[in-house]
């Protein structure tokens, strides 16, 4: 044990473990954030299709051989999220068969361009990385880093400031809406909240993988509590535990950082799931 | 009931991190990954923490400048397209997934290629001082290499079949 703790203070003296964990607590911070209301709304597919997009969007930036990549993925995730839900209201293709066409075009073109414009030699492994984080949440720059720290503070001011009207539009949007409130707003604010995340959550576990960060703490938390802003605190604490146990058990053991977090969200899951069923058990 | 919940919530936390725990395998300790002659064993490091740290030297080079360090990769001679007979010698450092690489040119004294080097896509081990070197006006970090060890050798690549 005392090996793996002098182990672990050796690595946290390396600037990008420090980095990685910062930046990897509060990705999963925002990601949890969200993940309770897409659960509740049923919209939990969104945050996958937009990862899907912003991998497209990731091809477009290399094959234009941008430096910081964020400044034209953000954008464009965010304006598919806004595209996706006026679809979803004004258009014959609605819903998930919406986000499937977009998601599927996205990965197309952007791996199309990755290949006609290839920013180095090893494009099978620009692609992996892309897709499966592999080890891009260990290679932050200190500006990548910043970046990452404003856009989470941001999400989370967000989300507290319309805490009250993201409830509202959550459990009942027609009742929201005879009230007054702008829910078309209201639900555009969240979905660029979750393309953010989704553009952030990419370096940490790559684009396939973000659905894990946004889904698995909330549907943990909801197998043991029940009122939402229970579920909203407990996800965000089971979320940053586990991002955190998932980076330090992927330095220690050299496994592959996403895959290893979403491992120890499915650990997190498969517990509370047996813990949801012995509360069921004693309630009745 | 609310206080059941709140115990359920602590006690399925504790567990996690007691498993999690347990299943992390014993590791070489902060002391013995730094010899006294080598000051950055990346050898030691998890194929994930040694691209990482990799990763770090060549895009950071300032502070790792006259430092010793040892590294594991694989040894891949890249031939002068301006000059025949003359290589370059570049020490790649994969992560786990085998996705990411990294590359640092390394000079060994007195040796003449192919004679003096091991075979190409070897798996070897360098121990040297990192420096900076000149090419067409663009420095970069390089490791001036004292020890080159080969741990395996590749498979060599079959003729292709008429």
């Amino acid at each position: 044990m005392n090996g793996i703790f002098g182990t672990l203070s050796h690595y946290f003296t390396f600037p990008f473990v420090r980095y990685a964990l910062i930046v990897g607590v509060l990705v999963a911070l925002c990601a949890s954030l969200l993940g309770v209301v897409l659960v509740l709304k049923r919209y939990s597919h969104i945050g996958d299709g937009l990862a899907h997009v912003a991998f497209g969007a990731m091809g477009v930036a290399t094959a234009l051989r941008l430096t910081n990549q964020t400044v034209l993925v953000l954008p464009l995730t965010m304006a598919s999220a806004v595209v996706l839900l006026w679809n979803g209201q004004h258009t014959k293709i609605k819903g998930d068969a919406a986000i499937a066409m977009m998601s599927v075009s996205a990965m197309a073109i952007g791996y199309l361009l990755i290949n006609l414009s290839p920013a180095s030699s090893n494009i099978s492994g620009d692609v992996c990385t892309t897709l499966f984080g592999s080890t891009s949440i260990l290679t932050l720059t200190p500006t990548k880093v910043w970046l990452s720290v404003g856009l989470s503070l941001l999400v989370v001011a967000v989300f507290v400031l319309f805490y009250n009207r993201i409830f509202a539009i959550t459990f009942d949007e027609s009742f929201a809406a005879a009230t007054g409130l702008n829910t078309r707003f209201y639900n555009m604010l969240v979905a660029m909240i979750v393309a953010t995340v989704v553009v952030l959550a990419m370096d940490l576990v790559g684009s396939l993988l973000t659905s894990a960060l946004i889904i698995f703490p909330a549907l943990s938390i909801m197998r043991v509590l029940r009122s939402f802003k229970a579920v909203v605190v407990a996800s965000v604490v089971l979320s940053v535990f586990c991002a955190a146990l998932g980076i330090t058990l992927s330095i220690l053991l050299g496994t592959p950082v996403g895959a290893t977090i979403v491992v120890v969200y499915i650990a997190s899951f498969i517990l509370f799931s047996l813990g949801g069923l012995a509360l069921g058990r004693r309630r009745a | 009931m609310r206080r059941h919940r709140v115990l359920s919530l602590a006690g399925l936390l504790f567990l996690a991190a007691v498993l999690a725990g347990c299943s992390v395998r014993e590791a070489p300790t902060a002391a013995s990954l730094t010899p006294v002659a080598i000051q950055m064993d990346l050898s030691r490091l998890s194929d994930t923490m040694a691209y990482a740290r990799m990763f770090e030297i060549v895009h950071d080079p300032g502070e790792y400048l006259g430092k010793t360090a040892r590294i594991q990769g694989t040894y891949v001679p890249v031939p002068d397209p301006a000059r025949e007979g003359l290589y370059y010698h570049f020490l790649l450092v994969a992560d786990i997934t085998g996705c990411c690489e990294i590359g640092i040119e390394f000079f060994l004294d007195g040796r003449r290629y192919p004679e003096d080097y091991p075979p190409e896509y070897a798996r070897i081990e360098l121990e040297g001082v990192f420096d900076m070197a000149t090419v067409s006006g663009n420095r970069h970090i390089c490791l001036k290499a004292e020890k080159i060890r080969v741990i395996w050798k590749a498979e060599p690549v079959p003729p292709p079949v008429p």
